[in-house]
This record gives structure tokens, C-alpha cells and sequence, in this order.
């Protein structure tokens, strides 16, 4: 981040300043101070770097964003995303279906998150071909937002209203498999709502770890590819939820030779997405470079935003599900 | 500013000239020049912990009135050549992380924040050189250069988030400095502006005998004689070998000899660490065998056959010294927290008032530093903890770093006496009062006992290259 904003304001040390003296009256809380609690894609790239232990820059800016929130000083990047969510239960402004509850017969429940249901769609389409594939009969659990987007943005209220209706929806999953796509929404599943003292009972999967449990149980044959392939770590999968080798395994699994970029697992650039803030499209080219760099042909991350973000940057970059489908017998 | 301030900062009206910043504007463009109270804000301190501690309690020790980021020497020149007309004061600001307050600054005026010069301008592979602009992080410079097949060989604790300038401006050491020298030995050349404006620059040759050096009087200048913009700095091929050893001593003495003899018999290990009991329990905790101990540790690098041979060697003067080998478990964990500070920020949170001191003297007086300082310390009242590691090793001595905590009624007068007792029993010992953090705010008051004779001349340069005073006000005991 620091080479993006270049200014000591946007310093983790910079926030935190500014956060404490917004919080002690110091300074006022008008949209100028404001703005610099969203310089920060709560990412926890600075959690490595940090000389303090444990200190994680990104979750301190969340408890002041929602001190701002709360008193109605609202930057304009931050209100519209906050106003459709409260509108439209998710970020993209826009109506989407109904959730319908699953089916006896399902085995599975699919929980695709906000991004891949309205905006990369194909990641949709080729989850549920590689199940189909493995002959699993699973139910796509469409219309639910985890509440992540509004908890980034400050919106407490507006999070704790997604995260019932989505609860609410999963209560009537209870006792399936459910398998998430989105590594933001599988950190909130399985991390998130249980410090609130929210138990789904329900035994809770990430896509890449899954689709490498059908690979090894030999339940989907796939034609190999020798091919070099660049493997970009999403924040919320790798950093917040430890999982870096589950995808390298599958893309190995198709024959794959995996190159890493300079910037790697718990050192990954993220890739602008993650706060939706302002000049997040300067992150994802930066980490564009850096997978350009590797020399590889194929890019490949396992995170609908991840995706959508460095396509913006021109770069074709698939998720591991696309890629996975690609190469179904 | 020795006390807490009495009251707090905003809102405040600007001291500066009514056309300065227009003018400003005009060298630097719009988007260089903020005065955002988050920037202001940002640029009220460094990492001296008093004023933390004030910080946390609303009390912002100082602000500027605007801070500018330029990208090259010329923008610096113009800027400096526009205060110097104006008389308004500059403060060369780095990565912020110095721990004696040079960076605050005490007279407002401008920041000359340097990160966006981060430049890597030229590496030169014969000589084993890189020319950089200064406000290179620390983290960035040493990574592109581990690219490259290099190290540059300076870890300072701040490494994450301080920057090449800071480095030559507080005269800095680094962690593996034993075998890569310090700062001073590893500037080849600077290019600087000068409080005229004049931009100075020192010849890239690898010794000359011309008369003084321009580089030797800006190392550890802290920004009141130049703003330096452009460093050459010595880099050494990315090491082949790494061997970790570390040893446990019943007492301190055993094992500074063993140090003492391992330099003295010419070799360099890269990193040499002495830690006392009280540190041992502290920062080793999870190794209980090591409990009751003081703990050596070593990081050798370089040449395959070099380390080898080395690591022998260290590993048979520990032993004829007693120490018994611990494997490099212990120094593992070290590298793992090197550059960790959480134990002072954890402290400062129960209300302890907590900060470290580094020194440094001769061999023959070594022990003798460590054993009257803690003891100058513990005579303190309300001290509850004083702990020493020695941290750098000469073939003629060695630093020590001590660390002090206490849960005073008065935490400023606490820290003071704190401060007085190991700066007064240091000058009567005959060792300087600081190795490496430079002297800023936190030591201005000694510092007269400190340099002697000395002083004055300082003075009278800093008199002649800044007559109006406006680089860095306050700082250094010399530099008002």
C-alpha cells in the first residue's frame, strides 16, 4: 500500500494515528480524517512486516470505520456500497434471486457469495460441472451475502441483518456439506460467525480444498496439461484462513508446473479487492506485474474478487474451479 | 520539549508566510503538498517512546505546518532555496521509526518527507556498489538487492519500515553489522542539499586522502547540516552459507572473552548476541533449559568454506570458555523476532514507563559497563526491571543495549532519572552515550559532557552551513 498512496498518512502507523485521535476527540470526524480509515484493504499484508506481534492494521481500521459509520460521516465510495448492500443485500447494486432451500436429495450446498452469482457467473457454472462430473447432487444457495462487504465498510448494523438472513438460510442446511467459493465468505462462515457465537452445524469446505478431495478420490478424471502456471494466494484464503497448498496441489494434480510469483503466500500482494476502496485498481496492477514477472503462461487464483480484479488489469486470470472444468475427461 | 505537553495541539493556526505554500505548490505540485491533519498528524513524532506515551493520552508533542513529498534533489534544492528565503524551518523525515525524537518537528514549518525518492538509481556488480535515493524503505532496498544476488548487509531492528536516509542520517548500525560493517563503513558517497540550497555531492571512490569528508560530516547529522537525497552504499554478493550456533554461560564475563578472542583472532561472524538472564527469560522463554543463563549467539554467513572454518572456530572458543553449545534453535527463534517490539508496547499498555539505551565502549571496560549500569538503574526508584544484551562487537569493544521499566507516580521524572543514571555512569566510565540511535531530542542534554572541546566546533558548523538555523531545530544539543 505504501507504494500506491506514498504518504505517511496512509502508513499503518499513519492510520492508527489518525484512528486514535478520531477516537479521542482530537481531530474531527468529517469525511478528510475519515477517508484515511479506508486506505487500507484489510488485507494483512503489513501482519508479516509488523514489529508488532499480533497487532493486524486492517481489523483496529474496521472497529474506527464503524465508529464513523455510526456518527454518519460517510465517504462516497464507502455510502454506495453500504446503500446496496441495505438495499439490495450485496455490493453490486443490483437485484438478484431469492434463495430457495435445498432439497432433501442434495448432498451439497453450494454457497457461491456475492462476486461469482453477479459478476463472474462462470465460476458458477464450472463448480457445478465439476460436481456434477464426481456425480454429486448439490443445491446452488443463491441471494445470501455473508455480511463481509458491509463489516469491511464499517456497517455493523448492515452486517449483522445479512449475517441473520444468511444464518437463518443455513439453518435449513443444517447438516449438509457446504462448499464456499468465495475465500471471504468462507472466513466469515467458518470463523467470523462463531466468535459471534453463531454455530451452523454444518461441516464447512473451501472449493479448492474440496475439488483436491475428489482428485485424490479419483472422482473426477482429468486430461493433464504441462504447462506453466502462476498461482495468485487470495488474502482471505491465504493469510486469514492458512490455506496456500490445497490449490497448488490441484493445479499440480492436471500436470501443472506451479511458478510463484516474488511475492508469495503470506508475503502475496493482494489484489486491490479486498477493501474496495479507492485506487484498489493500481494494487491489482501492481500484482499483475508481479505474476507477469514469473514468466508463466496460465493464471490461476481461487477467489471470485481476486479474479475480477486482475481481469481488470487486462490479465486473464481463471479461478481454480474454470481451469479445473477446462480439463474435466 | 523534554516534558509532556500541557495542553492539547488542535485546532492551530499556520506560522507560515500567507504566499509560502502557493509558492510551495508551484515548485512541487498540488498532489505533493498536504496539510491533511492526518498528514500533519502522521509527521508529529517518531517511535522515542516518551511522547508515545503522551500520544496515547491526547497530547501531540509537535505538528507541522505542511508536509511536501518531493521526487528528486532539484525539487529538494528549490524547496530548501524557498525556506531559506522565508526563514521557515525543514525537518527531513525517513520511515518516521528513530527512537530519540529527531524527526519531530519541535519549530513546526515544513516536512520534507523523502518515500517517494525510492529509487534504486544504478548498481554497479565490479565495484559491488548501489546508488539510491534515499527514502528507499529499508525492506524494499534490502529485497530488490536479494533479487539481484546481493545483500546489502544492514538489518537495523527498523528494517520493515525505515529508510536508507534515516540510516545515514542517525549514523545506524545493523544487526549483522559485525561482518558488514556499520553505516559508516558502508556509505561510499551522498549527494546532499544544503541549507543554501546548494546541492553538495562526494566522489564515488573507495578512499581518498583529499581532507575531511563531506559524507563523514553528514553520517549522523540527523538532518541539521544537509538533506541527504542520494547515498552510493557498499553491497556484498548474496551469502552462499548460513551456520546459526548459540552457547549458555553461567555468568557475563566467560563469554565476552570468547567473543573477544574470536575477533581478535580475525574473524567476522555476522551477527553476535549476548543476552543477560533477565533478557533470556524475557525474549528465550519458551526454552526453559536456557532459564538462569546468559545465551551467545552467533549467525555466520559468506563463503562456503570461510563459514565452515569459522563456525569451528567459534564453536572451540565457546567451548574452552565453558559455554555449553544449544544448537541453533535459540537463534532460530531470534531470527523468527528480530524485528519485533510488541514486549515495550505491551508494557507501556500496563502504565510502565519502558525504553532502551545502547552505549558502547572498550574491551577492558566492558563488564564493568554492563554491572554499574544495571546496578545505576535498580538504585532508581520504582524500577522494576533493567536488563542488558550486548548487540555489536568490535575488535576493540563492544555496544550494550540496555533495557529499563518502572511504574513511577511521576513517569516523566522517572524516566529522566532513569536516563540521568546511565548517561552520567557511562561519561565517568569513559564510554560513549550512544552506539546507534543517534542523539535527536532524548540525549541533547548530555551531549556537551559527551563531545568536550568538540561541541563547540559543531556548533560553529552548524553556525556557518545553517545561519538561520531552519534545518532541524533543536536537535542534537548542537543543532539549535
Amino acid at each position: 500500500m505504501e507504494e500506491v498512496w506514498a504518504t505517511e498518512s496512509s502508513s499503518p502507523s499513519g492510520k492508527a494515528r489518525t484512528a486514535l485521535l478520531l477516537l479521542q476527540g482530537q481531530i474531527p470526524w468529517n469525511k478528510e480524517n475519515v477517508k484515511i480509515l479506508y486506505q487500507c484493504l484489510t488485507c494483512w499484508a503489513s501482519k508479516e512486516p509488523c514489529p508488532f506481534e499480533d497487532l493486524i492494521i486492517g481489523d483496529l481500521l474496521v472497529e474506527v470505520r464503524k465508529e464513523a459509520v455510526k456518527k454518519g460521516v460517510i465517504i462516497p465510495e464507502v455510502a454506495a456500497i453500504i446503500d446496496s448492500l441495505r438495499k439490495y443485500g450485496n455490493p453490486y447494486g443490483e437485484k438478484r434471486e431469492k434463495f430457495k432451500t435445498p432439497s432433501k436429495e442434495a448432498e451439497i450446498v453450494y454457497f457461491p457469495g456475492c462476486t461469482a452469482e453477479l459478476r463472474e457467473k462462470k465460476i458458477v457454472s464450472a463448480t457445478v460441472r465439476v460436481l456434477q462430473k464426481a456425480g454429486i447432487n448439490a443445491h446452488i444457495l443463491k441471494g445470501l451475502c455473508c455480511g463481509w462487504p458491509a463489516l469491511q465498510m464499517g456497517d455493523e448494523e448492515g452486517f449483522l441483518r445479512l449475517a441473520e438472513k444468511t444464518e437463518e438460510a443455513l439453518e435449513a442446511c443444517k447438516g449438509k456439506f457446504l462448499l464456499v467459493g468465495c475465500p471471504s465468505c468462507f472466513e466469515y462462515l467458518t470463523k467470523i460467525y462463531p466468535e459471534r457465537g453463531v454455530d451452523l452445524k454444518t461441516k464447512i469446505v473451501h472449493t479448492s480444498a474440496f475439488f483436491l478431495s475428489l482428485l485424490k478420490d479419483g472422482k473426477i478424471p482429468v486430461k493433464t496439461i504441462r504447462e506453466k502456471v502462476a498461482y495468485h494466494d487470495p488474502c482471505a484464503l491465504g493469510r486469514k484462513m492458512g490455506i496456500y497448498d490445497e490449490p497448488r496441489e490441484v493445479l499440480h494434480s492436471l500436470g501443472l508446473q506451479v511458478v510463484e510469483p516474488e511475492k508469495t503466500r503470506e508475503f502475496a500482494t493482494c489484489c486491490g479487492g479486498g477493501g474496495m476502496v479507492e485506487k484498489s485498481l493500481k494494487v491489482a496492477q501492481k500484482r499483475k506485474k508481479e505474476l507477469i514477472s514469473t514468466g508463466a503462461k496460465l493464471f490461476v487464483t481461487a477467489c471470485p474478487t481476486c479474479k475480477m480484479m486482475l481481469n481488470k488489469t487486462k490479465l486473464e486470470v481463471q479461478d481454480l474451479s474454470e481451469l479445473l472444468a477446462m480439463r474435466l475427461e | 520539549m523534554a516534558d509532556e505537553p500541557s495542553k492539547k495541539t488542535f485546532p492551530r493556526a499556520s506560522r507560515l508566510p500567507s504566499t509560502f505554500l502557493k509558492e510551495v505548490e508551484k515548485i512541487i505540485g498540488s498532489t505533493d503538498l498536504k496539510t491533511s491533519e492526518s498528514e500533519l498528524v502522521a509527521h508529529s513524532r517518531d517511535y522515542w517512546l516518551l511522547p508515545q506515551v503522551w500520544f496515547a493520552k491526547g497530547k501531540i508533542p509537535a505538528l507541522p505546518e505542511a508536509v511536501v513529498y518531493p521526487e528528486n534533489t532539484e525539487e529538494v534544492a528549490e524547496i530548501v532555496r524557498l525556506s531559506a528565503k522565508h526563514n521557515v524551518p525543514l525537518v527531513p523525515y525517513g520511515g518516521g521509526t528513530g527512537v530519540v525524537g529527531g524527526a519531530v518537528p519541535l519549530s513546526g514549518g515544513l516536512v520534507l518527507d523523502l518515500k517517494k525518492m525510492n529509487k534504486i538509481l544504478e548498481v554497479n556488480d565490479k565495484s559491488l556498489l548501489v546508488k539510491v535515493q534515499t527514502g528507499i524503505n529499508g525492506w524494499r532496498y534490502e529485497e530488490a538487492l536479494n533479487r539481484l544476488g546481493y545483500t546489502g548487509g544492514h538489518i537495523p531492528q527498523s528494517l520493515p519500515s525505515s529508510t536508507v536516509g534515516g540510516w545515514i542520517a542517525c549514523r545506524a548500525a545493523g544487526q549483522f553489522s559485525t561482518k558488514y560493517g556499520k553505516i559508516e563503513d558502508l556509505v561510499v558517497s551522498v549527494e546532499a542539499v544544503m541549507p543554501d540550497g546548494k546541492v553538495v555531492k562526494s566522489k564515488t571512490v573507495p578512499r581518498s586522502s583529499t581532507g575531511p569528508r563531506l559524507e563523514q560530516l553528514l553520517l549522523g547529522s540527523e538532518g541539521v547540516l544537509g538533506i541527504i537525497t542520494e547515498a552510493t552504499l557498499r553491497i556484498f554478493p548474496f551469502p552462499k552459507k548460513r551456520i546459526l550456533l548459540s552457547f549458555a554461560f553461567e555468568e557475563v564475563k566467560r563469554p565476552l572473552e570468547a567473543v573477544r578472542k574470536i575477533l581478535r583472532r580475525g574473524f567476522r561472524p555476522a551477527v553476535i548476541r549476548l543476552y543477560d538472564e533477565a533478557e533470556v527469560r524475557l525474549h528465550f522463554a519458551n526454552f526453559k533449559e536456557l532459564e538462569g543463563n546468559f545465551l551467545l549467539l552467533f549467525v555466520l554467513e559468506g563463503d562456503a568454506k570461510l563459514t565452515d572454518l569459522e563456525a569451528e572456530v567459534v564453536a572451540e572458543v565457546c567451548r574452552k570458555e565453558g559455554g555449553s553449545s544449544k544448537g541453533e534453535e535459540p537463534v532460530k527463534h531470534w531470527l523468527k523476532t528480530r524485528f519485533d517490539v510488541h514486549l515495550g508496547v505491551e508494557m507501556i499498555k500496563t502504565g510502565a514507563v519502558v525504553d532502551t539505551i545502547e552505549l558502547a565502549i572498550t574491551w577492558d571496560k566492558v563488564t564493568e559497563l554492563y554491572h554499574r549500569n544495571i546496578e545505576s538503574l535498580q538504585e532508581v526508584d520504582d524500577t522494576v526491571h533493567a536488563s542488558g544484551h550486548f548487540s555489536h562487537f568490535y575488535q576493540d569493544g563492544a555496544c550494550l543495549y540496555l533495557t529499563f521499566a518502572g511504574f513511577p507516580a511521576s513517569p516523566d521524572e522517572y524516566y529522566w532519572q532513569a536516563w540521568g543514571a546511565v548517561m552520567e555512569t557511562t561519561l565517568k566510565l569513559g564510554g560513549t552515550i550512544s552506539h546507534h540511535h543517534g542523539v535527536g531530542l532524548v540525549r541533547a542534554r548530555w551531549i556537551r559532557k559527551e563531545l568536550g572541546e568538540y561541541f563547540e566546533i559543531l556548533k560553529k558548523i552548524k553556525s556557518t552551513v545553517d545561519p538561520q538555523k531552519i534545518f532541524n531545530p533543536g536537535k542534537l544539543g548542537w543543532g539549535e
